[in-house]
């Protein structure tokens, strides 16, 4: 495997894993997602 | 021996690819969202709203085979570039909609045929093309995971930028990120894969789109295929759309019901790409056969089980890592079936069973709680689909009715 290849994949799993993170994050600074999907579609 | 490993053009596809179906699927999961505060500024009732989105996924599917049969003709990277385009259209168009008809012009039509245009059928059918058939399954669950977590991040994302900017302005800003699509279509360029780099025109002269046609319509497992990706559609967009209906009937707060969701979201990356790295291994009709009775045995154990938040955090994961993983297998499948010169056409018209399964899972999930007070029948039928599905996979194969 070329230099640069190696990089590209340690950039890659890198950016995955710091998006990972932020989503978690998000998920845990919105807990009012299920409150909206329920006024949206559910009969209740 | 030739070499599987993925070329350097490939791999910038793969990222191309993956970037593309999270903002296209991610921008798209989060559409549910702008319904409460649209409805609410208008005055509509939900069925206006509601009408846009099932508008959406009709025209989705059902001109998914058309998208695909131009991708197969004239290259993924313009089919791309043009739904990118479409879809950010579509976007800033639906930030000033005021009326049903312009919401079922910028939602239901324009985001319909963009969709068909920038997600899994074009997406999956491009670096499938361009990767050695032993990576192939492994290549599109790389892509599908990607698409699965678009679907991860954009739903808390939107819903924060919603609540500080307002809808308007958030699709504002969806279609601004949309709109690098454009750019990144120019990514699908890889080679499609040919033994020994020896053009497989060479060899023989390439069916015609009838002829292709005529071969799936006499070969029965692509049916049966088919029938199992309605299955697909059906359980997903039934638990989806309706199990934060039902947790709220056993008496479950939001924030019970926000981590069944993410558990699901976040499950369903991990899933997918397991998927497609397995299918690289393993006889994908067999998995596809342990995925849907999986499925079914999950529910029945959620139904039987007493329901506390660990019964629906488990659901929630068991069914997180079998909610899209049906992707890349059957994509695969259909690959293996009639090689990648048809691809997207074919997957398309696979995915068309898909969205009519998401119609009825959607539609029949209230009509069921409207006419009883709860979800029962539709609980025994999704098991029942699950059984199903594991049938009609008895009956797939991956023997080759076409070669490349």
């Amino acid at each position: 495997m070329t230099d640069s290849m190696l990089g590209l994949k340690i950039l890659t799993a890198a950016a995955i894993g710091l998006l990972l993170a932020i989503a978690i994050l998000l998920w845990i600074k919105t807990p009012q997602l299920f409150e909206y999907f329920n006024q949206a579609f559910c009969p209740h | 021996m030739s070499d599987t490993r993925f070329s350097k053009p490939l791999i910038y596809m793969l990222i191309g690819s993956a970037i593309i179906l999270a903002l296209s699927l991610g921008v798209r999961h989060a559409f549910g969202l702008y319904l409460v505060p649209m409805s609410h500024e208008f005055g509509w009732g939900h069925n206006v709203f509601s009408l846009a989105i099932a508008m959406q996924n009709l025209i989705w599917g059902a001109v998914q085979p058309v998208t695909g049969a131009f991708a197969d003709k004239y290259g993924s990277k313009i089919v791309v570039a043009v739904g990118g385009a479409l879809y950010t259209l579509g976007l800033l168009l639906m930030a000033v909609s005021s009326s049903g008809l312009l919401l079922n012009l910028s939602v239901g039509l324009i985001l319909g045929l963009a969709l068909s245009a920038t997600s899994f059928p074009v997406l999956l059918s491009a670096v499938g093309r361009a990767a050695h058939p032993e990576k192939r399954s492994l290549a599109m669950g790389i892509a599908s995971a990607a698409g699965s977590f678009g679907q991860f991040i954009m739903l808390p994302s939107t819903l924060l930028l919603l609540q500080s900017a307002g809808w308007s302005a958030a699709l504002m800003v969806s279609a601004i990120l949309i709109a690098f699509i454009v750019p990144l279509a120019w990514t699908l360029k890889a080679p499609a894969y040919t033994p020994n780099n020896i053009s497989a025109a060479i060899h023989k002269p390439a069916l015609s789109v009838k002829e292709i046609l005529v071969i799936a319509k006499n070969h029965k497992p692509f049916w049966f295929l088919s029938l199992g990706f309605f299955v697909c559609g059906f359980q997903v967009v039934f638990i989806g759309i309706h199990l934060p209906g039902y947790l709220i009937d056993h008496g479950f707060d939001a924030t019970t019901g926000t981590v069944f969701l993410a558990l699901v979201g976040l499950f369903n990356i991990v899933g997918t790409y397991t998927a497609g790295w397995l299918g690289g291994k393993y006889s994908k009709p067999y998995l596809l056969m342990g995925l849907y009775g999986l499925r079914g045995i999950a529910i029945i154990g959620f139904l039987l089980l007493p329901l506390s938040t660990w019964t629906i955090y488990s659901f929630g994961v068991i069914m997180g890592l079998l909610w899209l993983s049906t992707v890349p297998l059957t994509n695969g499948i259909v690959a293996n079936m009639f090689g990648i010169k048809y691809l997207s056409m074919l997957s398309g018209i696979v995915f068309f069973t898909h969205q009519v399964g998401s119609f009825f899972g959607g539609w029949l999930g209230g009509v069921n709680h409207d006419m009883t007070g709860n979800y029962n029948m539709i609980w025994m039928f999704s098991i029942l689909l699950s059984v199903f599905g594991v049938l009609v996979h008895f009956f797939v194969n991956e023997e080759h009715v076409v070669h490349d």
